[in-house]
């Protein structure tokens, strides 16, 4: 039985198209949180739902709207509440389940009604197993790509909510763009990604050229880019990263585990060069080679380039 | 400062045991503490350090008894180590676990601090932290990936999608690091013999009056994934001259 109501929100009106999508497709009463302007809101109402506006100017820290947020979607009892998935709704959504008693899906791989309510699907260990689960309501974050985005209808409405947004205990002292490459991982059609076995940031320099002289892009294991920081964040594949889906995959010193396979396990073919026989990942190739990359980067730049 | 830090015990799915009808078995996979976990006990570790007091704190079932996994924590710059242990904590979800810490947290008594790891390594939900913050009332941010002691608190970097924010925190307060925040230190002899002196206390639910929790979902049995088969041509050194000629002809090179 399709649910009554359910609410979506994203920080940015980039993300409501599919959110408004999924929620139109599970409940009958769609109502599309937005914390920003008014500009924001009639964007979001263009795809035919009722938007409840919290109307701020740039200079407040969107965290501080959480309390008036959470009492809104709180009196609405929704069945069903959808956030984009995003850093900040991490904290937002742990905060209304507790507001709530609703149980929180992060990261739901499906989604769909069930006789009593709703029934999600989680990953676990990033990839290695999953496990389907039902309860009567939940928040669930929802990533990009689960719902195809909804086209924008019109004839949607915007209404004010009547909350005033006060500062916490926490104090906002200053913020900084993050100033990060762009890079679309998802079009290349090589891809070369390096792990921990690379070595040395003059390796990754290497395994760079490599990508640049095939024509493809260069992208990595999650500890090159989140301990070691040898390259970007958005550079790195996998359960919590990037997922590509290239004609070739070459991983290079990276041993393979679940967590960085589901990012790359749509590669029509996957080559690994390792120089441990046993390394996981050997049993998920299409193609290895059992070398040390000190001696064979320089050999692939020249036989490969 | 008195500090507590979480950790979650978890099996290393490395060791998964997986059915033709793709259930899995768990039982047999060695026990470790989350990756993303040793960030927030080494962040508690490096605030301890000039007279303060780090506590690690876990909830789960009786895997979190287990010795060599206590002296691996213990090792860490911790002053103790408290668990509350119930069997139907293996597999409690977010909102259970976070209730739990939560009353854990208040038994210990004039905690200052409670850091999280990112996620754990199962789940991975990311919700534990700001859920114990929430049962507490405390202040909570995430994405931590700074942290320096001031007059009158912490002022903390915390790194969103496209912003880094530099937020002023008062004590008590709950946060989550990055897992980019430090690396972990590895215990030395001195620290893994040290750690055997060092206090394990464990509670049950009775202990701090929490009833069994209810799970907020039915959950169904975990199974893998399905996998696709691919051709698996793995070929030594001494063979590198085919496994070149494989190479160029899937990327489309001509041999040279
Ligand atoms: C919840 C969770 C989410 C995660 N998300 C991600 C994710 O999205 N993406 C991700 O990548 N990881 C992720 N991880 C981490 C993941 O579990 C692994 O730790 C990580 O992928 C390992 O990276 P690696 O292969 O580079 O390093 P390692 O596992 O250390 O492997 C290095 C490999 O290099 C080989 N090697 C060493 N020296 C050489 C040499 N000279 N020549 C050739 N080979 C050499 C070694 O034999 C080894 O196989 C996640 C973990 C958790 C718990
Ligand atoms: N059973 C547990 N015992 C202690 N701490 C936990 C437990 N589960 C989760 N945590 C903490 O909460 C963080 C987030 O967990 P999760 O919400 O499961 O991703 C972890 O990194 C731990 O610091």
């Amino acid at each position: 039985m399709k649910a009554k109501r359910a609410v979506v929100y994203g920080e940015s009106v980039g993300g409501y198209a599919e959110l408004c999508a999924g929620a139109s497709a599970l409940a009958e009463e769609v109502i599309a949180m937005v914390v920003g302007s008014a500009d924001q809101a009639s964007a979001v109402a263009e795809l035919g739902v009722a938007v409840r506006l919290l109307e701020i100017s740039e200079d407040v820290w969107l965290d501080d709207c959480w309390p008036a947020l959470i009492e809104e979607i709180t009196a609405l009892q929704p069945e069903l509440v959808l956030l984009r998935a995003g850093k900040r709704v991490r904290a937002l959504a742990g905060r209304l389940s507790v507001a709530t008693g609703v149980p929180v899906a992060s990261d739901v791989a499906s989604l769909a009604e069930a006789e009593a309510g709703f029934e999600f699907g989680l990953v676990r260990y990033g990839g290695a197993t999953e496990q389907a689960s039902v309860a009567p309501s939940v928040i669930a974050i929802v990533g990009p790509g689960l719902f195809a985005p909804a086209a924008p209808v019109g004839g949607g409405s915007v209404t004010t909510i009547d909350a005033a947004v006060a500062s916490g205990p926490i104090r906002l002292l200053s913020r900084a763009p993050l100033a990060e490459e762009s890079v679309d991982l998802g079009v290349a059609e090589v891809v070369v990604g390096v792990g921990r076995g690379i070595g040395s940031v003059e390796n990754v320099a290497r395994a760079a050229e490599l990508a640049r002289k095939l024509g493809g892009e260069l992208a990595c294991s999650r500890p090159i880019a989140e301990g070691l920081g040898w390259l970007p964040k958005n550079r790195y594949l996998g359960v919590s990263g990037a997922v590509i889906s290239p004609k070739v995959y070459l991983a290079l010193g990276i041993s393979g585990q679940v967590q960085h396979l589901v990012g790359v396990n749509g590669s029509k073919a996957i080559v690994a060069i390792n120089k441990d026989k046993n390394a996981p990942i050997f049993g998920h190739c299409d193609l290895g080679l059992v070398a040390d990359l000190e001696a064979m980067l320089p050999e692939l730049l020249d036989k490969l380039a | 400062m008195k500090i507590v830090a979480c950790f979650k015990v978890v099996r290393d799915e490395r060791d998964l045991v997986v059915a033709p009808d793709r259930t899995v078995t768990l039982d047999a996979c060695g026990l470790r503490v989350g990756d993303y976990d040793l960030n927030a006990i080494e962040a508690g570790a490096q605030l301890a350090a000039d007279g303060g007091e780090l506590v690690a704190l876990t909830v789960g079932g009786e895997e979190v008894r287990d010795s060599k996994l206590r002296k691996g924590v213990l090792s860490r710059g911790v002053s103790g180590l408290t668990a509350v242990v119930d069997p139907s904590l293996t597999t409690a979800d977010a909102g259970a676990t976070a209730e739990v810490l939560a009353a854990a947290v208040g038994r210990l008594d004039g905690v200052d601090l409670v850091v999280c790891g990112e996620g754990s390594a199962d789940r991975y939900a990311q919700q534990v932290g700001a859920q114990v913050a929430a049962r507490l009332g405390l202040p909570y941010l995430n994405e931590i990936s700074k942290i320096e002691v001031s007059a009158d608190g912490l002022v903390v970097e915390r790194t969103l999608d496209g912003v880094v924010e530099t937020l002023a925190v008062p004590l008590p307060a709950v946060l989550s690091v990055t897992s980019g925040l430090n690396s972990p230190r590895i215990p030395t002899m001195k620290d893994i013999l040290g750690a055997g002196k060092k206090p394990a206390t464990d509670w049950s639910l009775a202990d701090l009056g929490v009833a069994l929790p209810v799970p907020a979902a039915a959950a169904g049995p975990e199974r893998a994934p399905e996998s696709r088969q691919r051709a698996g041509a793995v070929y030594e050194a001494a063979q590198q001259q085919e496994f070149f000629d494989a190479l160029r002809r899937l990327i489309g090179k001509d041999a040279k």
